[in-house]
C-alpha cells in the first residue's frame, strides 16, 4: 500500500473509520441526556457556587468489603454503570463533592499509606518516591494506576510528574473519595490521625 | 445560570434547558462519533451520557469553538470509565478467579480485523491517536493540540512522524502480511 501523500493517508483511514460518518443523536437519546441533565439540577453552595452531584467513586476494600461485593455480584455491577443522582451530604473542605466526608476510621481501612512525589507518569501508570511511610510497607518506590480527581468534573487525571501527594492504598487500589490527594496541610493532618504519625523516608520531606 | 427556585428547590431554567437540548443536537453526533471510533457501543453511549453531563455542568465554561474541548472531557470521561471497568474486573477476579472477558474495554471490537485497524495498532497509541484525530475527527493540527494538551509546533512535528510510521507499517504489512515488527523510530 503505497500512500505517497497526506490525501491518500487520510483517505485510507477514512476508509476504516469505525463510526458511520453521518451518524446523529436520535430523538429518543436527545431526549434521555437533557432529562438526565434536567435531574442533575445544581444546589447552591454556601459560597455561591453550584454544586452538584456526582457519581461517587466506589472504593472496596478488604476481606468484608470483597465478600460483601462476592454476594452482591451482578447487582454491584450495575451500580458501578449507573449515575447516581444524590444529594450529597456536608465534605470536608477541598474534598471531592459527591463523596462522604473524610475520616480518620475511613483512612484507616487502607493497608497503604504514603507520602511521595510523582517521578513519572507513564499512560495510566503512575510511580512515586516515597517520601514518608504512614502505613505498611510501600518500600521507596511505588507504582500505581492512575485515577481520576474526583474535585474535578471533567475527570482529568489527579496524579501529575513532578507533585507530591498523600496516597492510600487498598489491596493495591487508590483511595479515591480525598482519601488519595495533592499533599496538603489538611490532609496531612488526617493521616497522621490515622497512622500515627509515620516514618519519614527522606529527610527532606520533598 | 439560569436556575429558577420553587419552594426551596433549583430547577434549571426553560432558556436554559432549550440552549442544552440545542447544543446536544448540534455536537453530540460528533461527541458519539468520537467515543464509537474508541470504544465499544455500549460504552460509548454511557460515556456519551457523562460527557454532556459535564457540559451541563459546566456550559459557561463550554468554548465558542466546542469540539476540542468535547473531545478532550470526552476522552477524560473514556478514561475513567475504562479504569472503573478494570477496577471491577480486578474485583471480580479476585472473588471468583474466573478469565478476564475476551472483550476489548479499549477498542470497537467489530473492525479488528481491518488492515487499517492492526496498523494503527502497531503503532504507539499517542501515535495513533494523533491519527485518529486528523483523520476521523478532521481536526487541524492546532485543535489537535488543544484536545492532546500540547503546543501546536510539537502536535505538527508528531502528527508529521506519525503519518510516516503509518506509512511504513501499512507498506510493510503489503510487502508481508505476517510481519507484527514495528516501524523502525517506533517506541
Amino acid at each position: 500500500m503505497h500512500l505517497d501523500d497526506d490525501d491518500d493517508l487520510r483517505s485510507t483511514l477514512r476508509g476504516a473509520d469505525p463510526s458511520v460518518r453521518q451518524e446523529s443523536l436520535g430523538e429518543a437519546t436527545v431526549r434521555r441526556l437533557v432529562a438526565a441533565a434536567e435531574r442533575d439540577a445544581p444546589t447552591p453552595t454556601s459560597r455561591g457556587r453550584l454544586r452538584r452531584p456526582r457519581r461517587r467513586r466506589l472504593l472496596l476494600s478488604g476481606v468484608a468489603t470483597t465478600i460483601a461485593a462476592a454476594v452482591a455480584g451482578i447487582a454491584l455491577i450495575g451500580t458501578l454503570s449507573t449515575p447516581a443522582v444524590q444529594d450529597p451530604p456536608p465534605v470536608m473542605q477541598g474534598a471531592p463533592q459527591s463523596c462522604s466526608a473524610l475520616t480518620v476510621d475511613e483512612l484507616r481501612t487502607n493497608d497503604v499509606a504514603f507520602a511521595g512525589r510523582v517521578i513519572s507518569v507513564t499512560g495510566d501508570t503512575v510511580t512515586f518516591t516515597v517520601t514518608k511511610t504512614y502505613a505498611g510497607s510501600p518500600g521507596s518506590t511505588v507504582t500505581v494506576a492512575q485515577i481520576s480527581d474526583d474535585s474535578n468534573d471533567d475527570g482529568a487525571d489527579l496524579f501529575r510528574s513532578g507533585r507530591r501527594y498523600l496516597v492510600a492504598l487498598a489491596d493495591g487500589d487508590v483511595a479515591g473519595c480525598g482519601q488519595s490527594g495533592p499533599g496538603t496541610r489538611q490532609l496531612e493532618r488526617l493521616y497522621k490521625a490515622a497512622f500515627t504519625g509515620g516514618v519519614t523516608v527522606s529527610p527532606s520531606g520533598r | 445560570v439560569g436556575v429558577g427556585h420553587d419552594r426551596g428547590v433549583l430547577h434549571p431554567s426553560a432558556s436554559r434547558v432549550a440552549e442544552y437540548d440545542a447544543f446536544v443536537r448540534a455536537h453530540g453526533g460528533a461527541v458519539l462519533r468520537f467515543l464509537r471510533r474508541r470504544t465499544d457501543v455500549d460504552t460509548a453511549d454511557d460515556v456519551l451520557g457523562d460527557t454532556m453531563l459535564v457540559v451541563w455542568r459546566r456550559f459557561a465554561d463550554v468554548p465558542s469553538e466546542p469540539l476540542p474541548w468535547l473531545y478532550t472531557t470526552a476522552r477524560n470521561c473514556l478514561r475513567d470509565a475504562q479504569r472503573a471497568a478494570r477496577r471491577q474486573q480486578r474485583l471480580v477476579s479476585r472473588i471468583t478467579a474466573i478469565d478476564r472477558p475476551a472483550v476489548s474495554y479499549d477498542h470497537p471490537a467489530e473492525h479488528a480485523d481491518d488492515t487499517v485497524h492492526k496498523a494503527l495498532a502497531k503503532l504507539r497509541e499517542g501515535d495513533a491517536e494523533l491519527l485518529r484525530l486528523w483523520a476521523w475527527e478532521e481536526l487541524p493540527p492546532a485543535q489537535i493540540a488543544q484536545v492532546l494538551g500540547v503546543s501546536v509546533n510539537a502536535a505538527t512535528i508528531r502528527l508529521h512522524r506519525a503519518k510516516k510510521r503509518l506509512r511504513a507499517v501499512l507498506d510493510t504489512t503489503e510487502q508481508d502480511p505476517s510481519t507484527t515488527s514495528r516501524p523502525e523510530g517506533a517506541v
